[in-house]
Parts: C-alpha cells; sequence; structure tokens
C-alpha cells in the first residue's frame, strides 16, 4: 500500500515546475509546428508529441512506485542492457541525418542514448554507493568508474553523437565531483585533456564539428553554411525585445528562417514570441526547477540516493546550459535538446522518468528501509 | 556502518554548493546575453528579421516601341520565358542536362552558369536557359514534379517585328557591361540590366527605358513567395516614331540583298532619312537570347562586317560623285568660266607622270557641262591645278564633307577631306601637285561616308539649302513633338548651283551622260555617277573584271528626284560593283521609282 508519508513528501514544487515546463513546451511545439495553411490540421509533429507526453506521464507514475533501492541491485543488469541497445543502433540503427542515432520499435522509434543517461545515472549511483568507496576515493577506487564510463561513449561516439556521448561523461564527472575528488587530479586530467585537444582537433573532429566549433566563435565567418544556425537564431532572439513578437507572430520561426526550430532551436521561437520577459520567465523556472532537484540532493536520506537525485538533476542541468547557450551563440551548435521545450519523444519521456525517479527518492527520504 | 545522521554526509556538499553557484553564474550570464540581443541590439535584430522575412522584387519596365514614319511597329516587346534553377535545390549540372536532353537545347556554357551561382544570395534561383519555346516549357511543365527546384520566369524582351530589315539604324541590346556600369549605376542600372548596345536602342536608350517597378513581398527560408506587402508600377519607356518607311527600306534591302554596300534616300526638304541600309546586315532577334562566345566571334570576323552600318560607319572614296564640288569650287572662285573649253587628249601630263581620263580616247575640247555629264577627268585635273587642294577642301568641308552630319545615330565616321596642313600635321610630307588632281576626280586621300554624300547632293538639289538629317520622328512624351528641321544657307551662288544641277539632269537625260541607261520621262533623276578605285591600276591588266573581287572598284551613284523639283536624295554605293553607271544607277532608279509609285500610292490613301 502506498505510504501516507510518501505522499506528503513528494515534492509538489518541482513536480509543478515539470507540469508547467512540459505546458510551455506543448504550447511553444504547437506555433513551432503551426502552419497558416493548414490551421485546421494539427501538425503530426505536434500530435506525436502529445501522444510522447501522455505515455511519458505514465512512466513517470511507473518510477514513483517502487523503491529506489532496487535499482541499485539491478544496476548491473540495466548497465548491460544499455549497452546491447547501443549495440542494436550501432547494427540495426534507422539512419537518419547521416547519424544512427533511432531504434524501430514498429511504427514508433526510439533514441537508445537518451535512456542510456537515465542508466549512466544508476549505474554510476551504485557504484558510488558501494560499500569500499568513501568520500575523495583514491585513483585506484576511481578506475571502476572511468571503465564503466568507457563502453557507453564510444558506443554512442561511434553513432555518431558526440554530443550526447560527451554530456553522459558531463553528468557521470558531476556525480564524481560531488562525492569527491582531490584536487591532483582534476588538475591532472585538465592537462590530459588539454594536451589530448590539438590531435583530437586535427583528427579526430569531423570537419563539420570543427566548422560548428568555429561558427561558434565567430558566426559572421561564413554566415550561409556553418554560421546560418547561430545567425538565424540570434536575429530570432533579438527580435523578440522586450516583449516578443507575439505568440504564433514570429517571423523568423513562421517563415522557416530559423533551423531545427522545433527541436534543437525551440528556446529562439520562445525568445522571438514571447520576448526578453518571456525568455527570463523561462529561464527562471528553469532555475527553480534545477534548484528544487539540488534540494532532493540535499534531503535524500542515503548516498545512493543522493547521487540518483543528483545525477538526474546534473542531466537537466547540462542539457539547459548547453542548450541555452548554443542557442544565444555561446556555445557551439550540438544536438542537445532543451528539455521539455525541444520536440522529441525520447527525450521526453528520459525526462519524465528521471523526475519520476527524484521524486521516488525524496518520496522515500524518511521512510524506513522497506526492504 | 552507514551514516545516516546529517544530510551532509552523503556527498560533499561543498561541490554541491558550487555546482549551484556555477549553475545561476551560468544562467545569469545567459540572462544578460538575451538582455544585449533582445534590450540593447533588439532594433537591430527586428530590422534584420524584417529584412530576412521580406524581399523587393524588381517589374522590368517595358522598353519603349519603335514605330516606322508610317506608324508601323517595327520594334515591340514580347514575353521570353527563362528557366530558373534554385542551386541550393538541384544540383545545376543535372538540371542543365535534363532539360537540355528534354527540349534538344545545346548546353554551352554550364560552368559559367555554375560560376555565376557563387557568390549569390541563399535561395536566389540562377538563370539556366534564356528564351525557350513554348514547346520546352510545356515539357519542363510535365516533368515538373521530377525537378524540383526549377522553375520559369517570364521577361518581356525585345523583338524587331522585321528582323534583319533596318537592323543597323534600330541596333541591339545586350548585357549591361562593367565598365557601362559604372556610369549608368546613377541612373539605377543594375548588374544583369539589358542596355543599348548600337543604333537607335544605344542613342534612345534615357527615352526607351522605363522605369523599372518593384514589388516588396514577404519570402520564407525557400525563398518562397507568400504575399505581396507593397507594389510600384513598372513606368514603360517612350515610344518613338523614325522617318524611316519600312517598306521602301525592305524594298531596298532586297534589291541588295546579294552584295555589299550601302543606300540612304533622304527627304531633300526636312532631311528626313526613308531609309538607310547598309548589307550585308543581321537580325537583331539573336541577340535577345545572348550570344554565346562563338556565335559573336563568328559575327565580328565575318569578311562582310554585317555589324557595321556602312552609311555613316565606313567612309569610302568618292570618285566621281566628287566632281559637282569641285566644279562649285572652280565657279565659285571664278578660275574657269563656264563655257571656257578645255582639251581633252585621254591623259593629262604633270611633270614627267601621265594622269589619264578614263575615256581613253579622250573627250576633246570639252566645257563644264559636258565634263560632269561625261565625267571627265582631264578636265576636272586641270580644275584641280586652278584651285589647289586648299580650295577645293574648303568648298566639301562646305557641303559637309570631313565632319559628322550629326544624325541620332552613334559610331558616325567624319571622312576626310585632305588639305595641305593636313598632310604636313599628319603624315609630315609636303603636299605633291599631284596629289590636287587624285583629290579632283574624288580619289587619293578623300574619303566620305554615303550619308555625307546624300547630305551634300541634297545641299545641291535645295539650291544651297543645307539640311542636316533626321531620323527621329518624334519621341512620345518630349516637348517638341516634331523635331524641327535644322538648316541653313551656304554661301554659294544661285547661279553656279543652276549650272551643277543642270549638268547632274543630263548625266541622265542627255544620251552622252554616263547615266543615261536609267532615263525615264516619268521620274527624271539627276545626279552622278562614281567609280572609286580601290587600288591603282596597273598598265597591262586592262579590264578591271578580271581583278579579284576585294580590288574591284566601288560602284557610286547619288542623285535626286524628281530633277526640276527635288523631293528625294539617294545615295548608293556598291562595295567592288565595277562601274557607277552599272552597278549603282539601276538601283537608284528602282528605288525612285518605288518611292514615287508607293507616295502616289499612299497619298490617295492619305488624303
Amino acid at each position: 500500500m502506498i505510504d501516507r508519508r510518501l505522499i506528503v513528501h513528494f515534492d509538489w514544487v518541482l513536480f509543478f515546475c515539470f507540469l508547467l515546463l512540459t505546458c510551455i513546451g506543448i504550447v511553444n511545439l504547437y506555433s513551432a509546428t503551426h502552419n497558416e495553411l493548414f490551421a485546421s490540421n494539427l501538425h503530426p509533429h505536434f500530435v506525436k508529441q502529445l501522444i510522447w507526453i501522455g505515455i511519458g506521464f505514465i512512466l513517470f507514475v511507473i518510477m514513483l512506485l517502487f523503491d529506489y533501492h532496487h535499482l541499485q541491485t539491478l544496476a548491473p543488469f540495466l548497465y548491460f542492457c544499455g549497452l546491447v541497445l547501443l549495440l542494436m543502433v550501432l547494427l540495426i540503427g534507422q539512419v537518419s541525418h547521416g547519424a544512427s542515432r533511432w531504434l524501430g520499435l514498429g511504427i514508433v522509434r526510439f533514441q537508445p542514448s537518451e535512456l542510456e543517461k537515465i542508466i549512466m545515472v544508476i549505474a554510476v549511483s551504485a557504484w558510488g554507493s558501494s560499500d569500499n568507496v568513501k568520500l575523495f576515493p583514491s585513483f585506484g577506487r576511481i578506475l571502476p568508474f572511468i571503465a564503466l564510463n568507457i563502453p557507453p561513449f564510444l558506443l554512442i561516439a561511434m553513432e555518431p553523437d558526440l554530443g550526447t556521448a560527451v554530456l553522459i561523461c558531463l553528468i557521470s564527472g558531476t556525480m564524481l565531483f560531488a562525492i569527491g575528488i582531490r584536487k591532483r587530479w582534476v588538475i591532472i586530467a585538465l592537462l590530459l585533456f588539454s594536451i589530448a585537444a590539438v590531435p583530437v582537433w586535427e583528427r579526430g573532429l569531423k570537419d563539420y564539428q570543427k566548422q560548428r566549433i568555429l561558427a561558434a566563435l565567430n558566426p559572421d565567418r561564413d554566415p550561409q553554411r556553418s554560421g546560418y544556425h547561430i545567425l538565424q537564431s540570434r536575429i530570432a532572439i533579438g527580435s523578440g525585445m522586450v516583449w516578443g513578437r507575439g505568440y504564433l507572430k514570429g517571423t523568423q520561426n513562421k517563415l522557416k528562417f530559423l533551423p531545427e526550430k522545433h527541436t534543437d532551436f525551440a528556446f529562439s521561437v520562445w525568445a522571438e514570441e514571447w520576448g526578453f520577459v518571456g525568455s527570463v520567465g523561462l529561464i527562471s523556472i528553469f532555475g527553480l526547477f534545477i534548484y528544487r532537484g539540488f534540494n532532493t540532493v540535499l534531503t535524500a536520506k542515503d548516498r545512493f540516493g543522493a547521487l540518483l537525485c543528483l545525477g538526474f538533476t546534473s542531466i537537466f542541468l547540462w542539457e539547459i546550459l548547453i542548450n541555452i547557450g548554443m542557442v544565444l551563440g555561446l556555445l557551439p551548435v550540438v544536438g542537445v535538446p532543451l528539455p521539455f521545450i525541444s520536440y522529441g519523444g525520447s527525450s521526453f519521456i528520459g525526462a519524465s522518468m528521471a523526475i519520476g525517479l527524484i521524486e521516488n527518492v525524496t518520496m522515500r527520504r524518511y521512510a524506513f528501509r522497506s526492504y | 556502518m552507514r551514516k545516516i545522521d546529517t544530510r551532509n554526509s552523503f556527498l560533499v556538499n561543498r561541490n554541491i554548493y558550487a555546482l549551484i553557484l556555477f549553475f545561476v553564474l551560468v544562467l545569469i550570464v545567459y540572462i544578460l546575453r538575451l538582455y544585449y540581443l533582445q534590450i540593447i541590439n533588439g532594433e537591430f535584430f527586428r530590422e534584420q528579421s524584417e529584412h530576412n522575412r521580406t524581399r523587393i522584387e524588381d517589374i522590368p519596365a517595358p522598353r519603349g516601341l519603335i514605330y516606322d514614319h508610317n506608324g508601323r511597329l517595327l520594334v515591340e516587346n514580347r514575353p521570353a520565358y527563362n528557366v530558373f534553377a534554385v542551386p541550393e535545390e538541384v544540383e545545376l549540372e543535372r538540371a542543365v542536362k535534363a532539360i537540355a536532353n528534354l527540349c534538344h537545347l545545346s548546353v554551352d556554357d554550364t560552368a559559367r552558369i555554375i560560376k555565376k551561382s557563387k557568390n549569390r544570395p541563399r535561395f536566389k534561383p540562377i538563370k539556366i536557359f534564356s528564351d525557350v519555346s513554348r514547346d520546352c516549357i510545356a515539357k519542363i511543365e510535365a516533368n515538373k514534379f521530377k525537378m524540383q527546384g526549377v522553375f520559369i520566369g517570364i521577361e518581356p524582351v525585345r523583338f524587331y517585328c522585321y528582323g534583319k530589315s533596318a537592323s543597323h539604324l534600330l541596333g541591339y541590346l545586350g548585357e549591361i557591361t562593367d565598365k557601362e556600369l559604372m556610369d549608368l549605376r546613377p541612373k539605377g542600372y543594375e548588374t544583369g540590366d539589358w542596355v543599348g548596345k548600337s543604333g537607335l536602342e544605344k542613342i534612345l536608350e534615357p527615352y526607351l527605358r522605363g522605369h523599372n517597378g518593384s514589388r516588396i513581398v514577404e519570402v520564407d527560408a525557400l525563398g518562397r513567395r507568400l504575399k505581396i506587402l507593397d507594389e510600384k508600377y513598372p513606368v514603360p519607356g517612350h515610344a518613338v516614331w523614325l522617318t524611316i518607311d519600312i517598306d521602301l527600306q525592305a524594298f531596298i534591302e532586297t534589291l541588295m540583298e546579294n552584295v555589299s554596300g550601302a543606300s540612304v534616300v533622304m527627304d531633300v526638304r526636312t532631311g528626313a532619312i526613308r531609309a538607310m541600309v547598309s548589307s550585308p546586315g543581321f537580325d537583331p532577334n539573336i541577340f535577345v537570347k545572348g550570344l554565346t562566345e562563338e556565335e559573336w566571334r563568328n559575327l565580328n570576323s565575318d569578311p562582310g562586317h554585317p555589324l557595321l552600318n556602312r552609311v555613316l560607319q565606313s567612309a569610302y572614296p568618292p570618285g566621281s560623285t566628287f566632281k559637282p564640288f569641285v566644279a562649285v569650287a572652280a565657279l565659285e572662285e571664278e578660275v574657269i568660266h563656264p563655257d571656257k573649253k578645255l582639251f581633252c587628249p585621254g591623259f593629262f601630263k604633270l611633270g614627267r607622270r601621265s594622269y589619264r581620263c578614263w575615256k581613253r580616247e579622250g573627250h576633246g575640247h570639252i566645257a563644264l557641262h559636258r565634263a560632269i555629264v561625261e565625267s571627265c577627268d582631264v578636265y576636272f585635273y586641270q580644275l584641280g591645278l586652278r584651285l589647289g587642294v586648299d580650295k577645293i577642301a574648303q568648298y566639301a568641308r562646305l557641303f559637309g564633307f570631313g565632319k559628322k552630319t550629326g544624325i541620332e545615330l552613334p559610331g558616325e565616321r567624319r571622312g576626310l577631306i585632305p588639305s595641305k596642313e593636313w598632310k604636313l600635321n599628319y603624315l609630315g610630307q609636303p603636299w605633291h601637285k599631284g596629289e590636287t588632281l587624285s583629290v579632283a576626280i574624288g580619289q587619293g586621300y578623300v574619303l566620305v561616308t554615303p550619308l555625307q554624300m546624300v547630305v551634300a547632293y541634297g545641299a545641291i538639289a535645295n539650291n544651297g539649302w543645307y539640311v542636316k538629317p533626321n531620323i527621329i520622328e518624334k519621341i512620345e512624351g518630349t516637348k517638341g513633338t516634331e523635331i524641327d528641321v535644322e538648316r541653313h544657307k551656304l554661301p554659294v551662288k544661285r547661279k553656279t548651283l543652276q549650272i551643277i544641277k543642270a549638268a547632274l539632269e543630263d548625266v541622265v537625260r542627255d544620251k552622252h551622260g554616263t547615266a543615261h541607261k536609267i532615263w525615264d520621262e516619268d521620274i527624271p533623276i539627276a545626279g552622278k555617277t562614281g567609280t572609286a578605285q580601290v587600288v591603282r591600276l596597273r598598265e597591262g591588266i586592262k579590264k578591271r573584271k578580271r581583278l579579284p573581287e576585294h580590288l574591284r572598284d566601288h560602284a557610286w551613284f547619288v542623285g535626286y528626284a524628281p530633277a526640276s523639283d527635288p523631293e528625294i536624295v539617294i545615295a548608293v554605293i556598291i562595295e567592288h560593283g565595277g562601274h557607277g553607271s552599272s552597278a549603282a544607277a539601276p538601283i537608284v532608279k528602282k528605288i525612285a521609282e518605288y518611292y514615287f509609285k508607293k507616295g502616289s500610292r499612299s497619298n490617295r490613301n492619305d488624303r
């Protein structure tokens, strides 16, 4: 039976942020996909997203129902399943835009790398809360953590989806940072990174990836091609001015000057139509949302729970920072969606499951062991 | 043992606070960035987005129409169908090949088209074929689903209704060059505009060109037009009426179809050019598509020089047609009495050299009248010597030789009337007496254009009134609808001209006259034949007809009709045609016949 305390400790603020952001996402997606010529018909993307949101909410509820401690025992199995899914993507995945990122499931398709983020958080949490890992672990203790990260990183990078691969490492890294990491390791890692940066830039990165990074530094360099996304996004955002162009009236959006406007550049659509006021409003909601996420980390009743909350929160944290930074032209263009706002079923389902699990942890923070 | 008491103990809380701080700081940076983009630069980006979504399209103004004297349409505009491709949506090379196959067009220069497609705004269509047939349009439309990014645009282009007819004076259009653009940009010309390159199209460019309209359209990122936000209608160019009679023009063109040469018909009283034929000609309609380099080369290197308007862009030695002006000089300067006879034994000795008369057996004792009628060279050698070259030049210039007539057509040549001073300045040599003899019979350095000829004979026919030739009757929208006749009286005695006119009349009427073959009582023509030597004939080659064609003489006839009350002057030159009497005079006769027959016809119809 459901304990009454579980309801009491449910984080309603976090949940309402989730609901509010989802609503904003729907409203914005309607504008991004709306077409005056076919006003009577809803855009298929819009309908699909509504279905995904429905499924997402069901999964959210399912994520609340069990005690998260089971995940600790399930972690190796989940980790294994995640790798199998990623392998399947490489072998039988659907190719789109030159990358194989999707798995077909009958009529729908799914992006396993979104699920992998959640699995990795669970796996790292399980590692971090195992008995022999203490705060500020020694290098020897960190080795399994590094080993844990390498296979999914490689598999996702081979899709190729370097953005998500790096994102997963960032999330794991954030969790490691919370467990505590000695300064010297940080310094050594930074040194290694900067030494590796040159050959990676020369050999490892594809041309389009380099172009994107250079374009972020100076979009006017090549306004028609690599800089196009950023310039058009900047124009869209800037032309919103204080109050915005008004809902459904963004010309950059409606006349399709904005590329990827319903996915990666959804924030530009919002900023164009709702202006500075709307943009700061949306950022504030995200701020509150992340703050509540950190709150659950601080109030969790054990390290596994705390790590889960931290991991899931940092998924949102990094996605928000990277996506908005990219849309504002401060970071290179990488395919990282804005949680709740960008179109994408896998992303929304991943997000709602993550929130479900955060709520799961925070609901049980005063509960005694139930297993 | 698990530590479960404090909330700080599971993780390094210091680091978690650091993370929160980092997050908040980054969000603040983002808000500052938003402030920068939306508030500080908001206006700028708003403007950019407006610029993004609107596009200004030109609506080409129809060029002014050109009519002939009788109101016949000579030049109009027709729609041309051009095929465009958007390189973002279709591979140019493939599209060009596909359409070329579909319509059996030749692909002249795909590489050039592709080169042109660089450095152009995104989604701006490139013209890949101009002026394709309706058949081709139908085929493209039928295959449209296979050719995304290919579409058809309509543009008005010039249509020369009479094809080759009057091509030299009408001229043609061509794409504006960078050099022209530098001058014309302030007048609103742009790259890719078409401008008049020759003839009236060039001279009347400011009138014929209208003002392009424009249309502000809303476009999406694919450049598709969504709606028209604002529209300014184009103002068509002014229509122009010419003095030309296109029927006469076409008639003369058929007469001269197989020869190189020129012919002008001018209204004696007004200077209105009724016909201006230069042969061979060209069809200005071929310029509409834009010539390929090869076509252009061929046209330019054609030995017949079809682009040259021989009436005013070529200068020829006038030969005997020059004699009347020498006679005028002699009478005015009173170096000879009109009745005074000079002896022609068939040659004239000057120093050690002997100068021949065209008539080997000589004309015997001969006075001015017969000297003109029978075109005696020896008589004129002697006049030349009495006058001196400078006096001849003075009178020749009086009649307009050696300078432009000022007709409204480009590229007019001056011709050349030599004098002592000229030779010293340009050749650095003193004048020889022998050269004066050549000048006296219109050879040597003397060069005139057929147009100058017609104008000078016009002045004789008019009893000394020099009339400036003109070809534009009126221009729509200008204040003086009829262009005034510009004329002035030459300081030549009436008596002198009467003597000359009587002689010119007898050139045709008198049975000894050099052009007696064309005598016709109904249409009395007065005029003068001329046979202009291209090379000096060496002794031994007796028959000029045996000479290779390009060395044969030019045949001239210049005359006016009716002889008693002149109405028109006609000049005809047939390059390498041989004798003026046999090659040029009959053409003049046919022209006069046609003119007066048609004239009486149209008089009946009009009045």
